[in-house]
């Protein structure tokens, strides 16, 4: 039953990710690359790809990610440090994100959000009762995390750096570390933080136009505004599927970080219900999962995954809806992009394979 | 605090994550939905304008009097140029006619220039296949007047930015000029359009088409005839009224000399449609005021003698004097030989009130009823007013201001049996799909006189033009009726010039079946003055061709 919502609901995602991504690309596609269908098709690959992955991840038995976790968290800082290598590290948009494969590009970034859970879940289960104590509990998921996380500023991606503090603190806390110790550092990371956001003039200007979108609408709050007036165009039932013009050119980031304004605003408040709805869903069966797993490092798996896609779903929505400052976050399963897809689809996998694992 | 809870917590906060977004989405979906929609729209949206033509002008033929084209004009959004000297240059080579005046406003500041406007077709789609930035083409309407001077003042014109000055044009401008179309459209953050919405049809970008009661023909040969005359007695100028007395419809509406319509910005003097808009004292044409009043109540008989003093009438108050002196005269004889004397004695057989409320039926005072601005009411003083020289001098035609169009609408009444039908110019008009209305109010026959007031108006205008002054108006084989004019002008210093006269002719034919009523007058002739020298003729050469026209007579 639970294995059969958890698929459901992100099959229901992914179809109508590539609906929408469809949609809001399609006129860009046409103007830009004489051809539609350029992302429909990378998007229909992506979503095979990752079907694919789905499948696979049913063979491997979670026992395996537990006992190369260290391994894959060694390769997935790796990554991180390739990006920032010259000639290996491609960028797009000013920030190094991806390593070049021939063809294929691959988001590290991604890949370390999934080695991050595998790894916590494998330490914390093997720390246990003795997570309690700051040394052991507190000191090195944070130390580990926080290389990852000055990687990750370094490309800059500051949203991943979000997620992966946030994801961080979640297992953390899951994996019963003391509350104190935890505020503690979350005290100690605001001045980073403000640090971070106001070293850089790009963050600075989007914490302004966070907290005053239409004074900064013809620049820094640009993006904020369109999406805003997209959402609120579609009202009940939106515009009807295609019918929206803000993806022409109005909204930045259409297809893929601002995806939600236009399902917004071409299928109406019923549109961002039924996304919602199905994010809500994958929550609960994934923390149903965690609640009934037998293994403690099955449990702070699932919770970990599906923390990952919870917390990146709302983070995503609150930049739709102007709730946070701009940050570059995809909605899972929903926004077009090949590493972002593939593995959401290796976490849905994964929860699919622990989902079953309960039966037995 | 066990794992449970823990993970319950977490839950519970991305459930609560999740939760918020869901209401701030319904906040903006559907509590500022409809706000948010207003911004999006306003910045999607683009609204053209369209250019519209006003509809054609036509006479009762559906022959064309004026009608509309595009033309092209060639502007510039020096705004949007980035290096307006390269766009000059490259302008000047494709169209040499540039001057630098022109181009020099590639440089300024503003968003929207004109550089050149009505643009040779050629030329205009060599500049287009340039596409520069921020140079376009657009369509234009221009006002065309396919006969040129003909019916030139009673049409008005059209100035180059679409403003109607005078005649059709400005009268009934609300048919003729369409609604100005701005549709909206849809525009990408690009500027390209993507789609329009209420685009226009196309004939929702023409105005109506305008009907006329004119008939070019008799228009044209009016205004050929009254050139001639013009030209032959040295006159300042000249006007014709042709118009059917059972419908009331004008036929002809001749002023010369001519203006040409397209070539507005000249003639500003000649643009007076003085048969319609100079009023002046009538003279003795307006003498069939006096007689058929007479008829009409009785007082008059046809074998009676009236004593018309040798030509000279002391009264003591003025002195009345007339051409032809006679010592009796039958009421015929009268006004055949258009003497003031007999005039004002069978006038005083009336009085003064019967002869007011008379002039006021024929519609002396007040406007015809083309509905044309520049149509003149004239003017009649009450008749409390009058001394006694007054009432003697309107008797025959001075002392009260009327129009060419008054008279030819007495005429008309005369013609029609003593039914006054007022007179229209507006036959009807038609939507461009194809519907007819007239907006015009239908007037109301009125009966001016009997029909036996009528008959023996009839009856002396027919004697003047067979043996009488009018004798130059007889057409052959065609019983006519009508009257000479000849009205001494006020001269500049307010005396009455004997060298200043309005030469007129006013008549009907065929006089026992009226179909044609027509009034020419000739401005300021030289030499001999007598209206049945001057104008007779001309009246005649265009009843004939009215006759042929429309009558279908001869």
């Amino acid at each position: 039953m639970i294995s059969r919502l958890i698929l459901i609901s992100s099959l229901s995602l992914l179809l109508l990710g590539i609906v929408i991504v469809y949609s809001s690309s399609a006129i860009v596609a046409h103007l830009g690359y004489h051809d539609s269908i350029f992302f429909l098709k990378r998007q229909l690959f992506y979503a095979l790809v990752g079907v694919g992955v789905f499948v696979g991840a049913q063979y491997v038995d979670p026992a395996y990610y537990r006992k190369y976790a260290y391994y894959l968290y060694v390769l997935a800082i790796a990554l991180l440090v390739l990006v920032l290598v010259p000639g290996i590290g491609k960028s797009a948009g000013g920030a190094a994100r991806w390593i070049s494969l021939g063809v294929i590009r691959i988001q590290a970034g991604e890949i370390f959000k999934f080695a991050l859970v595998v790894y916590l879940a494998m330490s914390l289960a093997k720390k246990a009762e003795r997570m309690t104590l700051f040394r052991v509990g507190i000191v090195p998921h944070l130390l580990l995390p926080g290389v990852a996380m000055v990687l990750l500023l370094l490309e800059p991606d500051f949203g991943t750096t979000v997620i992966v503090a946030l994801v961080t603190f979640v297992m953390l806390f899951i994996g019963g570390a003391r509350v104190a110790y935890l505020l503690g550092a979350v005290l100690l990371a605001i001045p980073v933080a403000i640090q971070v956001i106001s070293s850089s003039p790009y963050r600075m200007a989007r914490v302004m136009a966070f907290l005053d979108p239409w004074t900064h609408r013809q620049d820094s709050g640009y993006q904020v505004v369109q999406s805003l007036m997209s959402l609120g165009s579609g009202g009940w039932f939106g515009l009807g599927l295609g019918q929206g013009p803000s993806k022409l050119y109005f909204l930045p980031a259409a297809h893929t970080d601002f995806i939600l304004a236009v399902i917004g605003e071409e299928l109406g408040f019923v549109g961002i219900l039924f996304v919602i709805a199905c994010f809500a869903c994958l929550l609960f069966c994934g923390f149903w999962v965690a609640l009934k797993s037998k293994d403690n490092f099955n449990t702070y798996l699932a919770s970990g995954l599906t923390s990952v896609i919870a917390i990146q779903a709302v983070l995503n929505t609150f930049v739709v809806m102007g709730l946070v400052p701009t940050k570059g976050l995809t909605l899972p399963l929903v926004s077009y992009g090949g590493s972002s897809l593939m593995v959401a689809c290796l976490m849905i996998g994964v929860l699919f394979r622990l989902a079953r694992g309960l039966k037995q | 605090m066990n794992l449970k809870i823990r993970l319950y917590i977490i839950v519970t906060l991305l459930a609560l994550g999740l939760g918020v977004a869901l209401i701030k989405a319904g906040f903006l979906q559907l509590v500022r939905g409809s706000a948010l929609k207003e911004l999006a729209e306003r910045q999607y949206s683009r609204v053209t304008h369209y250019s519209s033509f006003r509809g054609d002008i036509v006479d009762r033929q559906g022959r064309l009097l004026a009608t509309s084209v595009g033309v092209h004009s060639l502007y510039a959004e020096p705004r949007r140029m980035n290096r307006p000297d390269q766009v000059a240059k490259t302008l000047k080579h494709a169209m040499p006619s540039l001057t630098n005046a022109q181009l020099e406003r590639l440089s300024s500041d503003r968003s929207f220039v004109w550089l050149a406007r009505r643009l040779d077709p050629n030329i205009s789609r060599r500049i287009e296949d340039l596409k520069l930035d921020g140079i376009g083409v657009s369509q234009e309407e221009q006002r065309f007047y396919p006969n040129h001077g003909l019916l030139g003042q009673t049409l008005g014109f059209v100035t180059i930015d679409g403003q109607s000055l005078g005649g059709v044009e400005r009268a009934f401008e609300r048919y003729l000029k369409p609604k100005s179309w701005s549709a909206l459209s849809l525009q990408d953050a690009r500027n390209r359009p993507i789609r329009s919405y209420l685009a226009p049809n196309s004939e929702d970008l023409w105005g109506d088409q305008i009907t006329l009661t004119i008939d070019r023909n008799v228009q044209f040969v009016a205004e050929e005839v009254l050139a001639q005359t013009v030209r032959a007695h040295g006159a300042k100028g000249g006007w014709a009224i042709v118009m059917k007395p059972k419908t009331g419809e004008i036929l002809a509406l001749a002023n010369v000399p001519l203006i040409n319509p397209n070539k507005h910005e000249k003639n500003s003097i000649a643009k007076r449609n003085n048969a319609i808009s100079r009023t002046g004292e009538p003279g003795s044409t307006f003498k069939m005021v006096t007689f058929a009043t007479a008829y009409d109540l009785g007082l008059i008989h046809p074998e009676e003698k009236i004593y018309c003093e040798k030509g000279k009438w002391d009264l003591g108050y003025m002195v009345i004097k007339d051409i032809i002196a006679k010592e009796y005269l039958t009421p015929e004889e009268i006004f055949k030989y258009s003497s003031n004397i007999g005039t004002y004695k069978i006038a005083q057989r009336i009085g003064k009130d019967k002869f007011y409320e008379a002039i006021k039926r024929f519609g002396y005072g007040e406007l015809p009823g083309l509905n044309l601005l520049e149509e003149a009411r004239g003017y009649v003083s009450k008749p409390e007013t009058w001394g006694l020289a007054r009432f003697a001098n309107v008797s025959f035609g001075y002392g009260i201001m009327a129009s060419s169009l008054q008279m030819a609408l007495m005429v008309s009444t005369i013609a029609n049996g003593g039914v006054r039908v007022p007179p229209k110019i507006l036959k009807n008009i038609q939507r461009a799909n194809g519907e007819v209305y007239n907006p015009l109010p239908e007037y109301r026959p009125v009966r001016v006189l009997s029909e036996q007031a009528a008959q023996a108006m009839t009856q002396i205008m027919v004697s003047d033009t067979e043996s009488g002054t009018g004798k130059r108006a007889a057409i052959a084989g065609v019983k006519v009726a009508g009257k000479t004019g000849t009205a001494e002008k006020l001269s500049e210093s307010g005396r009455y010039a004997k060298h200043l006269n309005l030469s007129s002719f006013a008549g009907f034919a065929p006089a026992d079946n009226p179909q044609i009523v027509a009034l020419v007058t000739i401005d300021e002739p030289r030499g001999v003055a007598f209206g049945g020298y001057v104008a007779a003729p001309a009246w005649r050469e265009i009843v004939e061709a009215a006759l042929i026209q429309e009558g279908s007579v001869l």
